[in-house]
């Protein structure tokens, strides 16, 4: 357990996850304080979750980390501390703010706990792929492409994937929870496929 | 003369090449492919009200993912400079050339602002749709700022981001820092926030109710916001030159005694300008009384 902490202390880049964390607090307060208006910033906080997740499993020393006996199974057990603390701080946010959320907290509960195991196990597959550092270029895709689509929110009776508003939009916050519980499926499935190393996908040379 | 001539010849081809690598960019193709079917799906709307609202588009998935593209493509052009050894190319000369290609996200967004905006001069509007006291100019000024400045500009921060804050993670931190503060300049609160208008990404007439704040009767209106977009438009010029100049000067092999004199001109024109972006002309709210029935 030592050995565990001292490597998740060491391997994860806390500034970065320190810094997203805050921000997602700091968005989400504003949200809260006006929710018709900011909305779109939860779609912000959402993809920062994501991103900030995939930053977790970033490996600087991949080239000695990668032939040492730990796996990687091990090693994402350890970075799984740096995604507690982003789980603990989206459940503190939405449970501050749950009725500013048009009645629907829990499915914006869902999509930040479901954009933090996407973000993971996206990068933990690429991880087992041999990319070193795999959740910089996640967050460089996952947090401004969350960001414009919130924003543009394309689609947005089809494809809900950050509903916004109460009246008349049930069914777009019903669809999206479906939608976002079916990605957190498939990232728990990602998640289990890249720690146990199976090889049914060529790996890197 | 020789080395002008060779200067300027390394310039033009870094200048294809980087143009060349901005569009083989993944984000660049997705957030292209996202404006276009946005733009194309408003023009087709039947209401015509696609200029007032075109710039979302742009701004958020050119501007804004333009900061990382930008920020990823001067990290690689440095990477590959310093695996070369000995400085081939100066820094400068590789800064002006990844700032040239900003107009890949720049051409795609005026084009899309020609078509936004030949649609709606075109076509008839409702008479809901324009506030009294503007005309479409205003409309394809606010427009234009927003839109294909956004996407010039959005990658010019992340140049000057890469340049002198070239840490892991930060672009991605400041799109978000970014989005924030637009977020919160929109003009929804407190008299239409005069002062927004310093900020790079704002409106100036939009879906508004009671003044630019949330209306309880969910009775909504096409307003203006206080500011002048024609002068704002001069200001975020002003802003993008600031920001090639600043990134230049980065290199300390660059003329930084001239540069510097060009960056205080450059402060001074956008503090002149700011403040002219608010005092002169359009300084009231302006709302059309007729409701808004699609907002």
């Amino acid at each position: 357990m030592p050995n565990l902490l001292t490597y998740a202390a060491r391997a994860i880049p806390w500034w970065r996850v320190g810094v997203a964390a805050a921000l997602v607090a700091v968005i989400m307060e504003l949200v809260r304080w006006h929710p018709w208006t900011l909305w779109p910033l939860e779609g912000t906080a959402v993809g920062l979750l994501a991103g900030a997740s995939a930053w977790c499993a970033d490996e600087q020393s991949a080239a000695v980390v990668d032939g040492a006996p730990r796996g990687l199974g091990w090693r994402t057990l350890a970075r799984l501390t740096g995604v507690v603390v982003l789980i603990a701080v989206w459940a503190a946010v939405v449970a501050h703010g749950r009725y500013e959320m048009f009645g629907h907290a829990s499915t914006v509960l869902l999509h930040g706990l479901v954009a933090i195991a996407a973000g993971l196990a996206w990068a933990t597959w690429r991880r087992s792929m041999g990319e070193a550092m795999p959740g910089l270029a996640t967050a460089s895709v996952a947090v401004p492409l969350a960001t414009a689509w919130a924003i543009v929110r394309p689609w947005e009776h089809r494809v809900p994937v950050f509903p916004y508003g109460e009246f008349g939009v049930a069914d777009d916050w019903r669809l999206s929870a479906v939608l976002w519980a079916a990605l957190g499926a498939a990232a728990l499935l990602l998640i289990v496929y890249a720690i146990t190393e199976m090889r049914w996908v060529r790996k890197r040379a | 003369m020789t080395t002008t001539t060779t200067s300027h010849s390394l310039y033009s081809v870094l200048a294809r090449q980087e143009m060349r690598n901005y569009l083989r960019s993944k984000l660049f193709w997705i957030g292209g492919a996202l404006s276009v079917v946005g733009v194309a799906t408003s023009v087709a709307d039947a209401d015509n009200t696609a200029a007032t609202t075109y710039a979302l588009g742009p701004a958020a998935l050119l501007g804004v993912l333009g900061i990382i593209i930008m920020f990823g493509l001067t990290r690689s052009s440095d990477r590959a400079a310093e695996a070369a050894g000995a400085v081939a190319v100066p820094e400068r000369t590789r800064t002006l050339a990844l700032a040239t290609a900003a107009v890949v996200p720049g051409v795609l967004a005026l084009v899309l602002w020609v078509v936004v905006m030949a649609g709606f001069l075109l076509a008839d509007y409702p008479d809901w749709v324009m506030p009294p006291g503007v005309g479409t100019a205003f409309v394809a000024a606010q427009a234009f700022g927003n839109g294909v400045i956004s996407a010039i500009g959005g990658p010019l921060l992340g140049l000057l981001l890469a340049r002198y804050v070239p840490r892991r993670g930060v672009a991605v931190i400041v799109a978000v820092i970014v989005v924030v503060v637009t977020m919160l300049l929109q003009g929804n609160f407190a008299g239409g926030q005069p002062y927004r208008t310093w900020w790079v990404w704002t409106y100036f007439v939009g879906q508004v109710s009671q003044g630019w704040s949330s209306d309880p009767n969910m009775v909504w209106h096409i307003s203006t916001a206080p500011g002048n977009p024609f002068i704002w438009l001069a200001y975020l010029a002003v802003l993008c030159a600031l920001g090639v100049v600043l990134a230049v000067l980065h290199d300390p092999d660059s003329n930084r005694r001239l540069l510097g004199k060009v960056a205080i001109g450059l402060v001074v024109a956008a503090l002149a300008l700011g403040i002219a972006t608010m005092t002169v002309g359009y300084t009231e709210v302006s709302t059309n009384p007729l409701p808004c029935p699609i907002c």
